[in-house]
């Protein structure tokens, strides 16, 4: 019962404070953290111009995967019915598996939502991702190390929504699909919290 | 093939593809089991063995291996191929496995590859069909890589292997243990087989595997006509038949043909070329039952897939196995004799 009380509390769409859930208004900060299967981490939105936000962004599979990327946020349209924003990011990937990787990673997502208190989105991900591996190869006269690298995409897509709960806080529910490092991969899903403080 | 077996794509990279993504969703959501009912063919409900299985520990297989392995793994297993495989690997999951695909029995393989696919002991291989001794027989096998020295004891090992009623064969595949077909150095592995009535398993066909020889002494079958004509007594079962699994072909697959028609001690096992990956035409599967057919052979070929591979992966290739042997015009008899009755005429199983 209790459970059921808090899934009816966070569906109800209280109205938060500022702007569309994808938005950010200029001098705004937006902190969020997000939990799921494959995905965890953290992230942070800047606003520093009506159309544009700075954010940084630290992602985990498993613990195992670590993707860091920091990137400009550019919004196209937000009017009462729809938003729409690129994101645009650079960074670097590391992975330390069976399979191990790591190099840098360049990032484009489009995401269009349909605008008012509670926010469906679909969100258009394409990662290009060089994969760089060193082998050393050790002789009796010298130590050569060779290079190789590999580029890799992710691409898919995100259904998701997001909806206040507090004059502070949003919940963002979503279902990602799409691939992983050029190969398939099993669909993700996340719950993240954005918290935007007062200016 | 081995343990998790991939086939890699054009590029040469291993790929998951669309029917296995769908068979680990499904599979991982409601599990893989149906009623061990049988092998329907014909609308006759077939007995059905499986005669190349793996069983084994993710720790006993090479780094640069696992890392193939896990290549074929969806992310994110992938970056936890370890636990996944083990589970996989395990007597439970394969019995789930051989019920989903209606089969009544699996034959489990010993491995001795360190430079290659890795190791699943005897020990291994006894202990995981006391899990399940109805369903699960074992192939035993031995070490080869230090064999001047170590020939003495590794042949009395294999003979105490071979000493449990569950071990009815040895396993052999020269191309992942580095050593020739045609060496007589190691032709006392025929004799001891033959002492026992073991029939010999031997991988045959280049193995896209990380650390195999791909040279024509460890992989084409001619080269073991040799030994094939010495040991009479002993019955030579050519696994995955010649299959070149790295270009997707027949590979010298018309060599054991015509091994199989001269020598009666010659048996023909189609494991692991009848995948979606290995066979991505869909052709070359069924032109093995139909030539096996026009050379008169249905009385020698012996069904095994080499899995458990991935989740739903025997269900998979048995419904693959129906549709080639449908298409080579297999009648039920035939049928009948690749699912089952080849394989317990030459292991000396009754029903």
């Amino acid at each position: 019962m209790k459970w059921l009380t808090a899934i009816l509390l966070l569906a109800l769409p209280l109205q938060a404070e500022a702007d569309s859930r994808s938005k950010i208004s200029q001098g705004a900060t937006e902190w969020t953290a997000k939990g799921g299967f494959a995905w965890s981490g953290v992230a942070a939105r800047y606003g520093v111009s009506p159309r544009v936000a700075t954010l940084a962004e630290v992602e985990t599979a498993l613990f195992v995967r670590w993707e860091g990327r920091a990137g400009l946020q550019i919004q196209w349209l937000d009017s009462e019915a729809w938003a729409l924003d690129t994101t645009l990011a650079l960074g670097a990937v590391r992975q330390e598996s069976t399979v191990s990787r790591q190099g840098p990673q360049a990032s484009i997502v489009v995401r269009i939502s349909k605008t008012g208190n509670v926010e469906p989105y679909l969100a258009i991900h394409n990662r290009e991702f060089l994969s760089m591996t060193s082998t050393q190869v050790l002789s009796e006269e010298d130590t050569t190390t060779r290079w190789e690298t590999e580029l890799l995409h992710a691409r898919g897509g995100t259904l998701g929504v997001v909806f206040p709960t507090t004059k502070h806080f949003m919940v963002d529910i979503g279902l990602q699909m799409g691939s992983m490092d050029s190969a398939f991969a099993i669909p993700s899903f996340f719950t993240a919290v954005h918290w935007r403080p007062s200016k | 093939m081995s343990l998790f077996t991939t086939k890699p794509s054009t590029d040469g990279k291993p790929r998951i593809t669309a029917p296995k993504q769908w068979a680990w969703l499904l599979c991982l959501a409601m599990g893989c089991s149906e009623d061990p009912s049988g092998f329907l063919y014909e609308e006759q409900m077939l007995e059905a063995v499986d005669m190349h299985l793996h069983s084994g520990e993710w720790s006993l297989i090479p780094p640069s291996t696992q890392s193939y392995l896990a290549s074929n793994f969806p992310f994110p297993f992938s970056l936890v191929p370890g636990q996944l495989a083990e589970q996989a690997l395990s007597a439970e999951s394969i019995v789930d496995q051989l019920d989903g695909a209606g089969l009544k029995q699996g034959v489990v393989f010993a491995v001795y590859a360190p430079h290659s696919v890795g190791v699943t002991t005897n020990e291994m291989v006894i202990a995981t069909i006391a899990e399940a001794p109805d369903r699960l027989l074992g192939l035993a096998s031995l070490r080869v890589d230090n064999w001047e020295e170590d020939s003495e004891s590794e042949l009395a090992a294999l003979d105490a292997a071979l000493a449990h009623d569950e071990m009815i064969g040895i396993k052999l595949a020269h191309a992942h243990q580095h050593f020739r077909m045609d060496d007589p150095a190691y032709y006392d592995i025929y004799e001891i087989a033959a002492q026992h009535q073991a029939p010999i398993y031997l991988h045959t066909g280049p193995s896209p595997f990380p650390g195999t020889m791909g040279a024509a002494p460890y992989t084409d079958a001619s080269f073991l006509e040799e030994a094939i004509a010495m040991f009479p007594d002993a019955n030579f079962i050519l696994g995955h038949v010649g299959y070149d699994f790295t270009n997707k072909a027949l590979g010298t697959f018309e060599t054991c043909l015509d091994l199989a028609t001269r020598y009666e001690n010659v048996y023909l096992e189609p494991s692991a070329l009848g995948s979606e990956g290995s066979d991505p035409t869909g052709e070359n599967y069924p032109a093995i039952f139909r030539r096996a057919l026009e050379e008169g052979l249905a009385n020698r070929m012996i069904y095994g897939s080499d899995g458990p591979q991935y989740p739903g992966f025997l269900a998979s290739y048995a419904e693959r196995t129906r549709i080639a042997m449908e298409s080579a015009d297999y009648t039920l008899e035939d049928a009948e004799l690749f699912l089952s009755g080849n394989f317990e005429r030459i292991f000396g199983l009754s029903r």
